[in-house]
């Protein structure tokens, strides 16, 4: 199996030993604790229903996603710091292609929201899985673990071959695209950003590892959940609704929505069900498309892969999501 | 990022979903079954924040290989290498729950997020009729159960004879004259997907009432009108029904102001 080399961003953050930047970091603390204390008066100057409006939707689309990147960087931690090194390459075959759907079948067993699985797939390349099916958990462990499989059944109450629709499509996605990603991808194109922590005591090395990925997939989330926020906020619904029409099209702005609402994976189901103008195979597309790829992962994707791998890798992923959920789609539904 | 910030973000984020999980907070954005994690994700963050305060970060470290040369330049020290700058923005869920405090999503989301239309589930309304009836007063429905209802012809007509008893907020944006509309928002995973479903309420209140209020509206279905207001989805806004108004009572946001529908 190809290694991917671990690089380690450079130290620059604060300088070596010697150079001496002003530190922002006291001011942040400064300007955090003013607006705090000023919060009466900042509300009444600034708040207004939008205001109001985008912070529920901001606070609920976060904190809906806590529990789950905390689950997903605990694991990832302890595939990092407590699992010794050739363990995965034992048990994975050791054929790259073998190993793929064997990894998108693996999904399955990581039940939570997208941003679970980003810091698990990157501690996993790092720990000398092969890139492709460390890839293809990536994709599948949001799409077909069980409760979105039951979310998508209480969604679809009079269809339930979308739920079958659903986990085929985006298990052969998962696996197609990790098949493609084996067979042409250069290993240049993977960054593993998550640096290896030296500490001797295993528990250290387990706590540092997984407050420096709580912090960056946070702050990801962050960026991520703020923008649906704005959208949800901002567009109206009734200017997505005029598109119903040509069933192609509707597929292709399905799955732009898909990328832009970055709704969790255990709901959208429900947001689907709700656009009755849409046939269901354009809501398939929806679907398949909106775990794996999207602006809350792309963000997840560079923290942990870097910006030359998500820029390959999220038109990839897009383009074989929608083709295989339009295929399966015609077939099943 | 150093330590202590690190330290200091790890806390915050965590001291931000207790605040939520373990108040009254939570049903604004969440659902009540999401407590337990919610709290106990912020608890580990909190752990973690702690640690990292009290922690010696001069601990042994392995002697450095020369392969590994790059990592051991790269290990935390006090000053710098906790976390990437990212982090910083854990910073803004938690000042927005402290500045901001918002509420329950209410009439701004009612025509921005778009309507409640997944396929109603069967009922059976004569079951549902006498579970909610209590002697002679309207029978209690939540919109959603309302929704469920009347996707079936035959409860249609039933429920047009009922007295009816139902909770929502009133919006009186894009209401016909006359009327207001009654809403709430359905729930599926958090409030980020929430949307709402609302019935036309017309009246002949002299002042109606103000956008955002809580109300238990009591009136009867208008048969008519309900079967054209649900055939009617391409206009704005997609109601569930039409009713005339009997009677009201103002009453307080409900602890759990969203509607699930599993």
């Amino acid at each position: 199996m190809t290694r991917t080399p671990v690089e380690t961003p450079r130290a620059t953050e604060s300088g070596g030993v010697g150079r001496r930047r002003p530190r922002i970091a006291p001011l942040v603390w400064v300007l955090v604790l003013c607006v705090v204390l000023s919060r009466g008066s900042l509300l009444a100057r600034f708040g207004s229903p939008a205001i109001d409006n985008w912070s529920t939707i901001f606070l609920s689309l976060t904190l809906q996603a806590l529990p789950f990147l905390v689950l997903g960087v605990l694991a990832s931690a302890a595939v990092s710091t407590l699992v010794p090194s050739r363990w995965f390459e034992r048990v994975l075959p050791r054929s790259e292609y073998l190993a793929v759907p064997v990894a998108g079948a693996a999904g399955a067993m990581l039940p939570g929201c997208e941003c679970s699985s980003a810091p698990v797939a990157g501690r996993l390349v790092s720990k000398g899985v092969s890139v492709a099916p460390a890839l293809t958990f990536l994709l599948a462990a949001p799409a077909i673990n069980p409760v979105v499989l039951v979310s998508t059944a209480v969604a679809f109450p009079g269809a339930p071959e979308m739920v079958l629709a659903r986990l085929v499509a985006s298990f052969v996605a998962a696996v197609s695209v990790g098949l493609i990603w084996a067979r042409f991808a250069k290993p240049e194109w993977v960054e593993t950003r998550l640096r290896e922590s030296l500490a001797t005591s295993h528990s250290h090395a387990f706590a540092e590892t997984a407050i420096r990925d709580l912090l960056q997939a946070g702050g990801f989330l962050v960026l991520g959940t703020g923008l649906v926020a704005t959208l949800h906020t901002v567009v109206p619904q009734s200017a997505i609704d005029a598109l119903g029409g040509n069933e192609l099209v509707a597929a292709l702005a399905l799955a732009g929505l898909a990328v832009v609402l970055s709704i969790c994976s255990e709901a959208d189901a429900f947001v689907a069900a709700g656009m009755t103008q849409f046939s269901l195979r354009a809501r398939l597309v929806f679907l398949v498309v909106g775990p794996m790829v999207d602006i809350k992962l792309i963000s997840l994707q560079v923290a942990t892969f870097g910006r030359r791998f998500a820029s390959r890798f999220a038109p990839l992923t897009f383009g074989i999501a929608v083709i295989v959920a339009l295929a399966v789609g015609a077939v099943l539904l | 990022m150093s330590r202590r910030d690190s330290a200091a973000l790890c806390l915050l984020i965590g001291v931000t979903a207790i605040a939520v999980g373990l108040t009254e907070r939570l049903t604004r954005f969440l659902r009540p079954s999401m407590a337990l994690w919610l709290t106990a994700a912020g608890v580990v963050a909190v752990v973690l924040g702690v640690w990292a305060f009290v922690v010696d970060s001069r601990a042994a470290r392995v002697p450095v290989e020369s392969s590994r040369a790059a990592d051991a330049a790269d290990q935390p020290t006090t000053e710098h290498g906790w976390a990437s700058r990212f982090g910083w923005l854990l910073l803004i869920p938690f000042l927005v729950l402290t500045v901001i405090d918002p509420g329950a999503l209410g009439s701004y989301a009612v025509g921005q997020q778009g309507v409640y239309r997944a396929p109603a589930r069967e009922v059976d309304l004569a079951a549902m009729l006498e579970a909610r009836s209590f002697n002679d007063q309207a029978v209690q429905l939540t919109l959603l159960d309302l929704w469920n209802a009347l996707g079936d012809a035959e409860n249609r007509a039933a429920l047009a004879e009922t007295p009816l008893k139902i909770e929502g907020f009133v919006v009186n944006e894009d209401a016909p004259g006359g009327a207001f509309l009654l809403a709430r928002m359905v729930m599926g995973c958090c409030a980020g997907d929430a949307l709402p479903v609302a019935l036309t309420i017309r009246h002949d209140l002299q002042a109606g009432l103000p956008t955002d209020t809580w109300v238990a509206v009591e009136g009867v279905l208008d048969a008519n009108a309900t079967a054209r207001a649900l055939a009617d989805t391409d206009g704005w806004p997609v109601v569930t029904g039409v009713m005339d108004l009997t009677g009201y009572e103002l009453i307080d946001e409900p602890a759990v102001p969203y509607l699930f529908p599993w």
